[in-house]
């Protein structure tokens, strides 16, 4: 172990900094966005809806996320008709398949704990809202899904980390993120102690920062503890 | 502005209103008592569609509701409701908790229902109050809110289901109150409670269930003073500490 080495580490690790932060920051947007519908349709009244998401997410969150980066990356380019299809030009490009596989997983996990919110708001927020003639649409945007995304905060600042952590797996389908620069290096230099610990002491850094915002929003907007209780089953 | 024929609930097996037949005329107030568990809760909840009934026809202020409640919504604020447990929307303060309907289903702009409510709040004594959030209030003060919240849709009908039950029991008379002004105003009001003291002032008529069927309905004097039924008595005796 060498202070020089660790020195000329630095702006190595720093290099994959940018990719690192658009991985995250995309596929936790994408993530979240593709998550709302789905846990919703988790909690559907209709099978038609409620089937289709159930083995969506049996499917994703049962298989390792690098083995669907591998599908993604290396096996639908194999698909002539995916080669001649619209999609070629973003399939094509590795961080484009980066991005929507963790995308498509952390959209998996988020569907799950989105559903599992929307379940636990006590039913008289519902019947509130109906009798009051409250629209289905209304009483799911202005009643109910504000309360699941105040109290999901901390879900989703936890998720945010794990997408993070996600993101160096990308490295294995050629993108140069933080671990991809880092495994560059050490393939160059034989010294992976110095750049692996510096590649992780900028994850955490990273995680610290988006802790630290997340922290930020909670203390603005969450809700602990302001659920009127669930009402008894009175006859 | 009431009618309610022949209705029959079941959950699951069991049975718990057996043809209940009632009518409640414009600016009449009922009193529903009855022992836990009568039903009488699962009757105002079947009345404004909040429970889908197994049997029967139920029409008010005007709307006829389909067993199935699929047409629920048309009652659009029409027939106000008052929860056990308040219902108040905890991310909203108490001006939004009574704007958001008057907004979305009245159309009413923003400035217009926000005025209205400000009124509703100050007749409500909770002008101070505007700005606090749910969990800032009392319970007597979540259940006054509530209660603006339904009276700003202007409903033709108020339903109240136990509306002081999960209050503390120096919060219960405020909003009795509130409850007893409101029916000195005309509007029609059913009122599920075991507050005999609020039934004897202010009903017109009082409704007594029991096993899922109503076994007595007379005027408040005719109800305390001479009970017809065996069971009505019954109840009147292990409630009557409560009665004064």
């Amino acid at each position: 172990m060498s202070p020089d080495i660790f020195i000329r580490a630095i702006p190595i690790v720093l290099q994959g900094l940018q990719l690192t932060l658009i991985i995250t920051i995309c596929s936790f947007v994408l993530g979240q966005l593709l998550a709302l519908p789905l846990g919703l349709a988790r909690q559907a009244a209709s099978p038609l809806l409620r089937w289709p998401a159930a083995v969506y997410t049996f499917l994703i969150r049962g298989s390792p996320l690098l083995v669907q980066l591998f599908i993604i990356y290396y096996g639908l380019g194999q698909i002539p008709a995916v080669r001649e299809s619209v999609f070629w030009p973003i399939l094509r490009e590795p961080l484009y398949c980066g991005i929507i596989a963790i995308a498509l997983n952390s959209a998996a996990y988020m569907a799950e704990v989105v559903a599992g919110a929307l379940k636990r708001v006590p039913k008289g927020q519902s019947e509130a809202c109906i009798s009051l003639g409250i629209s289905r649409r209304h009483r799911f945007t202005d009643v109910l899904l504000p309360q699941v995304y105040r109290e999901l905060l901390p879900n989703i600042g936890n998720e945010i980390i794990l997408v993070l952590k996600s993101s160096s797996l990308a490295s294995a389908i050629t993108i140069m993120e933080i671990t991809g620069v880092a495994r560059a290096f050490t393939a160059r230099t034989f010294a992976p102690f110095e750049v692996f610990i510096t590649a992780g002491i900028l994850y955490l850094a990273i995680g610290f920062a988006f802790t630290f915002l997340f922290r930020q929003l909670e203390r603005r907007y969450g809700i602990t503890g302001t659920r009127t209780p669930t009402p008894e089953a009175s006859a | 502005m009431i009618k309610v024929s022949k209705l029959v609930k079941y959950y699951g097996q069991t049975k718990v209103l057996d043809g209940i037949s009632l009518n409640v005329a414009k600016g009449e107030r009922i009193v529903l008592c009855g022992p836990s568990g009568s039903g009488k809760s699962t009757l105002v909840r079947c009345i404004n569609g909040l429970e889908q009934r197994s049997a029967g026809d139920i029409e008010i202020a005007g709307h006829k509701l389909k067993a199935d409640c699929s047409n629920v919504l048309e009652l659009g604020g029409d027939v106000g409701m008052v929860f056990q447990q308040f219902n108040l929307f905890p991310h909203m303060n108490a001006l939004d908790n009574l704007t958001l309907a008057m907004r979305r289903v009245r159309k009413t702009s923003r400035a217009e229902a926000e005025a209205q409510a400000m009124a509703m709040l100050e007749r409500m004594q909770l002008g101070a109050k505007a700005k606090a959030y749910p969990r800032e209030l009392s319970g007597g003060q979540q259940q006054r809110v509530a209660i603006a919240r339904a009276l700003c849709m202007k409903p033709k009908v108020m339903l109240f289901d136990e509306p002081t039950s999960a209050l503390d029991p120096e919060m219960v008379q405020e909003v009795l109150d509130v409850m007893t002004a409101l029916s000195r105003e005309g509007l029609t009001m059913i009122v599920v409670t075991h507050e005999m003291g609020f039934a004897r002032n202010v009903a017109d008529r009082i409704v007594f269930m029991d096993g899922g069927v109503i076994l007595e309905e007379a005027a408040p004097d005719a109800f305390f003073e001479n009970p017809q039924h065996n069971r009505t008595r019954e109840f009147l005796r292990q409630i009557g500490p409560r009665t004064h």
